[in-house]
């Protein structure tokens, strides 16, 4: 595979590592690490890759906060979250590595490949930071190996870009990668670009491979299991943008936010290829209205947002739940309240999911906790949204929109294509909103529809939409809007517990922390503790058997990334504690006593944070 | 009288040689001076050789040249233009083929296609071609329409599917929700739904209806086809119209169906019965057409009547009469040059909704927007074209010939265009000077003195004829020793009518191989020719002039009738009232509700929901005065009233007078 | 295809103004909406525009309450939101008849941003501004086109501020493409101008100065008085095509000017240039997922 003669050295076989690549923005980073997560994955090693984003469009260059890179997490068999403290990095400079070191992200005795061209640098002030950031990781008790990473590119390629496929060449070394593999990875990342760019780039990642075979004396080997069929690797938002696609839904209007925008991105590339429009709208709200107005014309659309745009689309869902007009809103959740954190992750939307919007305006809300979800979930909403004619709100976060997790191909059905709206004539004596006795369901009536002209309003209004405050048609519209939701319960199923029914705790949550929960609930399982998980899909209606299932065990928490009072606080107690949004839910529901963990840090919630908490509660005697 | 004339006048009269007389010519011994100056084509950048392009465009192969030549330097232009000689040469010595082949010049052109010289196979090629490219796009357009209608009348089967219990079964269900281990109970779902809103399938005769138009709209698989004798292309078209009618009605059915428009009681009956009626030639020309190339020399009595009818018909049917030789002479009387192209030209313009365009091969190129719009013409079009090929005109090359006849009113240039605005619809586009007799040149020359003469002169039929070796027999040159005061310009002597002038010799300027000019006494026999010719010219001349009859203009598509609401304010109120009756200026009331609120029943609202006097007997004369004085327009006149004892009047009235 | 059309001509439906008259209209006698719902309902019977193929969208005020009071479809949505619920319909719908009614608060205040995008989009609608110049489902607020010195429950000494001009404000956006005016008390003009915004193939604006009894009674009565503080565009030679003329003409309130102040039916349209020419099946569909799937697919080693 290649000249150099391979240095001797030991191949250690790891179940799991954690492999940090960052850099000044724009030096390729992302690039590296998304690369080798792609390659581990053809390997059939398991992969979640987290991108780390500067909080700044453009921090200055080796700036402590400028951190931008990827984090991959290479393990043997399905890996379901970005796990715990990293093991190994590789720094192009030593600033953005203080940046990680500050955060705590790297695990004791991490390896660290850092960039050296700094301690020559012309300029005395950074080689003395430099020197000094180097004895102070040293003293840390981190493996710093000083490479010359610019100074090896240039005699590759006579110029010192290029580094990130020469540390990819390096990381295929040392986690005994293939390099052929590899290669074919930067022919497709780079297949836009001419032959002569992939071939600079392929040198550069032989180099980096060279280098590593003969200057490194470590070398790991993480069991690899090919994939049986294919799969597809995509971060959560293009995994949302491609499940709109294959919803057949024609119409997104949107208005740019973070962290949703990048779906729409990807989304306005693609859609106009199988005739969908991206509309992006003058606000948050005109984005919400011309999706109602598509919607009501009778091309279901969907809005997406993250929370402030969330906020502003409010009184519009409102509109389209009191019309009873099907609407999907994905809303790409990040830190709050106000402007928050716009690239951080948190799980703090779900009560303005539900009780969004003033008087009683029932909808449905779903969280997709898996990158695969975010493709199916969009197509179950949608023909949720249809068959109900409500509004169906679909819940991500940060964490979910910038990872990638490889999951097998979908195989379209030209079922997801929900019917084309229904053009034939209206039966005499039908109304707008005919509404099951049983069920408040209603048939629709849509522009076109001979002898089915009506007005929706959004004021209180009577079977044939004709505006009434007689108090009576008020409570009965109000009613058949809400015994919709129970219909549509009375549809799901339990969802299922992961771990024995039976046993000392049983930890619940919602969304993206599905995989750091049951990760964390398996290892202590393997401890001998007796924790189970259920992790829940539809948030309202809640499924039914959650009740039965709590029944089994001793302790019920839920786990969350939204703010709840922390018990330790000496002004808070029972009678002032505010819960985290599902255990405040289930608790209303069960009226069983539901303790709640939460952290709001912006970061996914770790396993072994996790496993911390669920050790301390099992620690503390059980109240009467 | 001189015997030098004498001969001349008498070989003028009989186109026998006298004794001592002046010389017929052998053949090709001489040609028309004016055509002197074209010896060599090649070397001369005329419209030809043209580039038939894919896309069905055409192009000068110099104006591609021109195009790639912009900005380029000197050496390479001269390069270019060499290998564009040498191309022009090629074609003119027969040969032909793909442009990008034959061109291996300095520059890339940015235009392909075949090279056509002005040849023989010219009309023919040409039309062709521009008529393939509209008959693709055509086919494209039309193949669009269906798919889309039939897209839109499967999305009626499956709204009706979905809306069905197997549309809703657990199975349809999980399939359409991308259900998989996501907590739905489909079974329990499909239950729920086929409870709560119980299917409404459609109506079985509806369903059945487009079924069956979806299979009719299946069976488009005819295309456009060409023909070279009218009889086939008749009998083609009365095969083919049944297949036309019956598709045009399934999408007429298929539009009224997707718009949700069809309506049995009465659709049912028109498409049962409604037939070729239903297709105007506008309707057709959204389907495949003819083409059919006709040779004018086969054009006797019998195929014009052929041809007459299949243009009359109104299939939109494109018909290429293609004719080489316009001075065949006829076995019988007189040589009757051109007879049957005029015979054509005036049967085709006695049928006024046909196109006919009639031009020399050469004109081609300056006429094709007017060939372009005879194709895109949705009724018949007649393409009457003159190729020069034919005849004996030794080595004057087809182009010069039809040049030649299209200068001398021998096949002029003619355009009648059924679409176009009332009273431009006839043109003469295309020839030189068409508002007068001939198209005067000037020539110049040396005379014996080496004096340069310069002389206008007209090219008549005679010069045209004069090109042609069968009738060199026609002209006798006369020495210069020998020239008088006898002989006239032949346009001198057609000036004259009727009859020219009596002991005059008309003469034509002919000129040797040399260019040496000479004059050439004309046979009386081609200069009756001649004016007959002119007086045909005279005749479309005419054409240009008159108004068209039953001229209805296209463009005028009358507006929706402006409604009552609409008419002006003033006109509404009639001048003379009487002040004593009651009245509403109705056009101006706002439908403020006013009036009616008072009381509806002496107020209603007319159809235009405006205000009227129902029923004065409805209400009080009190009623009426405070509807005018709350009437915010002030366009309610309560008059005088009617009752006398109704109480409180003089207040009342005093109340009114500002509303009288 | 022609033949269709003149087939679909040989049975043309005739309307009458009955055929597009809803609920009995609630608002006040008097009041001018009466007359743009009289001119508009004359539009569709005249039009023949079938009832099933015409949405009339609203915002909320009283003159939004007119979609309820014609037998079409209708969208009576909520505050200011009625244009881009249009511009929705229409992007979803090109074979519909769009029209938005809108009032002073809710074009002008609550929508303006909505408004001034619209008129960018230029998508095909005919939108009528019932211009009362005072808020008056909630009895007496001040508007934004109240004019100054408008006394009001919130302006009880007159309002502070100069009026918002709708014409100006449209004229001065980029992509406009059909201004008009019109007063209710002149029913010729007001359905000359319904009928001409109707036809006209883009975003087509109507500003209807109308009368309210309730707040501002007599507010118009000396221009309803003397014809000569109208100004009629169309009897005064104005060239609709001149944008800076059609400026100069909006600046000014006495005489009112009343007919087309601008129209170019040329300007293109937001839902031609987005909505795509391809028939939308099954197949197009699946075929463009694959591809994108395509390039994020890591194939099984037998598989490559």
């Amino acid at each position: 595979m290649n000249d150099t003669p391979l240095a001797v050295k030991t191949v250690t076989d790891l179940k799991e590592h954690v492999v940090e690549v960052i850099s000044d923005s724009g030096e390729g980073a992302q690039r590296c690490g998304q690369s080798l997560g792609s390659i581990a994955a053809r390997m059939g090693i398991g992969t979640w890759t987290v991108e780390i984003i500067p909080a700044e469009i453009r921090p200055p260059a080796r700036s402590v906060a400028g951190a931008s890179g990827n984090r991959v997490r290479l393990g043997a068999g399905r890996i379901t979250n970005g796990g715990d403290l990293t093991h190994l990095v590789v720094a192009f400079n030593e600033q953005v590595l203080l940046g990680r070191v500050r955060d705590g992200e790297l695990a004791p005795g991490c390896t660290i490949l850092l960039e050296d061209l700094w301690r020559s640098h012309a300029d005395p002030a950074i080689a003395r930071a430099y020197a000094e950031s180097h004895g102070k990781l040293v003293q840390a008790g981190y493996r710093v190996i000083e490479i010359p990473m610019a100074r090896e590119c240039a005699a590759i390629v006579k110029a010192e870009r290029g580094k990130n496929m020469f540390a990819l060449g390096m990381l295929c070394s040392i986690y005994s990668l293939e390099l052929a593999l590899a290669r074919e990875q930067i022919a497709l990342a780079f297949g836009k670009k001419a032959q002569s760019i992939i071939d600079t780039n392929v040198k550069l990642l032989d180099g980096g491979y060279r280098w590593a075979q003969a200057n490194l004396d470590f070398k790991y080997r993480i069991p690899a299991e090919r994939p049986s069929e294919p799969q597809i690797v995509v971060n959560g938002n293009t995994a949302l943008a491609l499940g709109v696609l294959a919803s057949g839904m024609e119409i997104c209007a949107m208005y740019p936010i973070t962290p949703a925008t990048s779906a729409s991105h990807y989304l306005s590339d693609v859609f106009e290829k199988v005739g969908g429009i991206v509309h992006q709208a003058e606000d948050e709200i005109a984005a919400c209205a011309f999706a109602i107005g598509a919607s009501y014309a009778g091309k279901c659309a969907v809005t997406i947002t993250s929370g402030p745009g969330y906020s502003l689309k409010q009184e519009a869902i409102g509109l389209a739940v009191m019309s009873e007009i099907p609407l999907v809103v994905i809303n790409v959740q990040r830190g709050g309240p106000s402007t928050g954190q716009p690239t951080k992750a948190e799980q703090g939307d779900l009560m303005s999911a539900i009780f969004g919007s003033h008087g009683d305006a029932p909808k449905v809300v779903m969280a997709a906790s898996t990158i695969e979800d975010c493709f199916y979930s969009v197509i179950t909403a949608r023909r949720i949204a249809e068959t109900f004619n409500m509004v169906v709100v679909v819940l991500t976060d940060a964490n979910l929109a910038t990872s990638q997790q490889p999951f097998p191909r979908p195989q379209f059905d030209p079922a997801w294509m929900a019917p084309p709206a229904d053009q034939s004539a209206v039966p005499e004596g039908l109304e707008p909103y005919d509404w099951d006795a049983a069920t408040g369901l209603a048939r629709r009536f849509i522009p076109g529809q001979p002898n089915g002209m009506h007005t929706v309003t959004g004021l209180a209004h009577d079977r044939a939409s004709q505006v009434a405050y007689d108090p009576q048609i008020n409570e009965e519209s109000i009613h058949f809007r809400s015994l919709k939701l129970a219909a549509l319960q009375r549809t799901l199923l339990a969802p299922p517990l992961v771990g024995p029914p039976e046993g000392e705790l049983l930890v619940i949550g919602w969304g993206s922390t599905k995989g750091a929960i049951e990760e964390a609930a398996a290892s202590l399982r393997g401890e001998g503790r007796k924790v189970s998980s259920m992790h829940l899909r539809f948030l309202q209606p809640l499924p039914p058997g959650i009740k039965q299932a709590m029944q089994g065990f001793k302790r019920v928490m839920t786990i969350e990334g939204n703010w709840s009072d922390r018990p330790e606080d000496q002004l808070i107690d029972e009678s002032n504690r505010r819960y985290s949004a599902l255990a405040m839910l289930l608790r209303a529901r069960t009226l069983v006593d539901v303790d709640c963990w939460s952290e709001v840090r912006g970061q996914p919630i770790k396993p072994a944070a996790i496993r911390e908490v669920i050790r301390r509660k099992l620690a503390c005697p059980t109240q009467p | 009288m001189h015997a030098d004339f004498q001969a001349q006048l008498a070989f003028h009269l009989t186109g026998q040689k006298l004794a001592a007389g002046p010389q017929p010519l052998e053949a090709f011994e001489l040609a028309p001076a004016l055509l002197a100056r074209y010896r060599d084509l090649a070397a001369l950048r005329y419209d030809f050789p043209l580039v038939l392009s894919k896309d069905g465009a055409l192009h000068r192969l110099s104006g591609v040249v021109d195009a790639a030549l912009e900005g380029r330097d000197e050496k390479t232009r001269k390069q270019a233009l060499r290998r564009e000689r040498e191309l022009r040469a090629m074609l003119a010595g027969g040969a032909g083929g793909q442009l990008s082949r034959l061109w291996n010049g300095p520059v890339a052109l940015a235009v392909d296609g075949e090279l056509a010289d002005c040849d023989e196979a010219l009309p023919g090629r040409l039309v062709a071609h521009a008529w393939r490219a509209l008959e693709e796009e055509k086919a494209r357009a039309l193949r669009g329409c269906i798919e889309r209608l039939k897209g839109r009348l499967g999305d009626i089967l499956a709204a009706d599917r979905a809306r069905s219990d197997e549309g809703r079964s657990a199975q349809a269900l999980r399939a359409s929700f991308a259900g998989r281990d996501d907590g739905i109970d489909f079974e329990a779902l499909s239950a729920l739904l086929r409870r709560a809103l119980p299917a409404r399938a459609l109506a079985a005769s509806r369903r059945r209806r487009i079924e069956s138009l979806l299979t009719r709209l299946g069976e488009e698989d005819f295309g456009p086809c060409v023909f070279d004798t009218c009889s086939e292309a008749l009998a083609a078209y009365r095969a083919r119209l049944p297949r036309l009618i019956a598709l045009s009605k399934a999408i007429a059915a298929a539009r009224l169906e997707a718009e949700g428009e069809y309506a049995e009681e009465r659709h049912d009956a028109f498409f049962a019965t409604c037939g070729a009626g239903l297709l105007a030639a506008e309707g057709l020309a959204d389907f495949p057409g003819t083409l059919v190339q006709l040779d004018g020399a086969e054009l006797g009595m019998a195929h014009n009547a052929q041809l007459a009818e299949m243009l009359a018909l109104g299939m939109p049917v494109k018909v290429l009469v293609q004719f080489d030789d316009l001075l065949r002479r006829s076995p019988v009387g007189r040589p009757g040059f051109g007879l049957r192209s005029h015979a054509l030209a005036g049967m085709a313009l006695g049928l006024p909704d046909v196109f006919v365009l009639q031009c020399a091969a050469s004109d081609l190129y300056a006429l094709r927007g007017q060939v372009k719009q005879g194709l895109d013409y949705p009724g018949a079009a007649l393409f009457s074209v003159f190729s020069g090929a034919g005849g004996e005109s030794g080595a004057l090359p087809p182009y010069l010939v039809a040049a030649a006849a299209a200068e001398s009113r021998a096949f002029p240039a003619f355009c009648h265009d059924p679409a176009a605005e009332a009273g431009a619809r006839f043109s003469l586009a295309g020839n030189p000077r068409p508002g007068e007799d001939w198209a005067l040149r000037e020539l110049t020359y040396e005379d014996a003195g080496h004096q340069r003469v310069r002389e206008e002169v007209a090219f008549t039929l005679a010069d045209f004829v004069a090109c042609d070796g069968r009738y060199a027999g026609w002209f006798a040159r006369v020495p210069k020793e020998r020239c008088n005061g006898g002989m006239v310009t032949l346009r001198e002597s057609l000036a004259e009518r009727p009859g020219g002038l009596p002991d005059k010799v008309p003469c034509i300027l002919l000129a040797d191989k040399e260019g040496v000019l000479h004059k050439a006494i004309v046979a009386e026999e081609l200069v009756g020719e001649t004016r007959r010719c002119l007086e045909f010219w005279h005749g479309l001349q005419e054409r240009v002039h008159e108004p068209e009859t039953k001229a209805v203009d296209k463009q005028a598509v009358a507006p929706a009738p402006a409604p009552a609401a609409a008419a002006p304010v003033a006109q509404a109120q009639e001048p003379s009232r009487n002040p004593d009756e009651p009245y509403i200026e109705t056009p101006r009331c706002t439908t403020c509700e006013e009036c009616v609120t008072i009381n509806n029943r002496m107020f209603v609202y007319d159809a235009n929901k405006q205000a009227v006097i129902a029923d004065l007997a409805a209400g009080t004369y009190r009623e009426l005065v405070e509807a005018a004085e709350s009437c915010q327009v002030s366009i309610i006149h309560p008059g005088k009233p009617r009752d006398p004892q109704e109480p409180g009047l003089e207040e009342l009235v005093a109340r009114a007078q500002p509303f009288l | 295809m022609t033949d269709t059309a003149c087939l679909l001509r040989l049975y043309e439906e005739k309307y009458e103004l009955e055929d597009y008259q809803g609920g009995v209209p609630r608002w006040c006698s008097g009041c001018g909406d009466n007359a743009i719902l009289a001119a508009v309902q004359r539009l569709c019977r005249d039009e023949a525009l079938r009832p099933e193929k015409t949405v009339f969208v609203s915002g909320i005020g009283c003159s939004s309450r007119l979609p309820h009071y014609m037998s079409t479809y209708g969208f009576h949505g909520i505050h200011g939101r009625a244009l881009p619920v249009a511009e929705g319909i229409r992007m979803a719908r090109p074979d519909l008849h769009v029209f938005v009614n809108t009032g002073d608060g809710d074009c002008c205040s609550i929508g303006a941003a909505h408004w001034i995008h619209a008129l960018r989009y230029n998508m095909h609608m005919s939108v009528f501004l019932h211009d009362n110049q005072i808020y008056g489902l909630t009895k007496k607020q001040a508007s934004p086109t109240s004019p100054q010195g408008t006394r009001s429950n919130t302006t009880p000494r007159g309002a502070w501020l100069q009026p918002l001009n709708p014409l100006s404000v449209t004229l001065g956006v980029q992509n406009v493409s059909f201004v008009a005016q019109a007063v209710d008390w002149m029913p010729d003009v007001l359905y000359d101008m319904v009928r001409a915004a109707f036809h006209h193939p883009g975003f087509s604006f109507v500003r209807i100065i109308q009368r309210c009894p309730e707040w501002l009674p007599d507010q118009w009565e000396p221009f309803i008085k003397d014809p000569k503080r109208i100004l009629r565009l169309d009897q005064n030679g104005h060239d609709a095509s001149n944008i800076d003329r059609a400026r100069e003409i909006a600046s000014r309130s006495d005489p009112i000017p009343v007919g087309i102040l601008y129209r170019n039916a040329d300007v293109p349209r937001y839902e031609d240039l987005r909505r795509s020419p391809k028939l939308r099946t099954p197949q197009l569909v699946r075929a463009g997922l694959e591809a994108e799937l395509d390039k994020f697919t890591v194939w099984p080693e037998h598989a490559r």
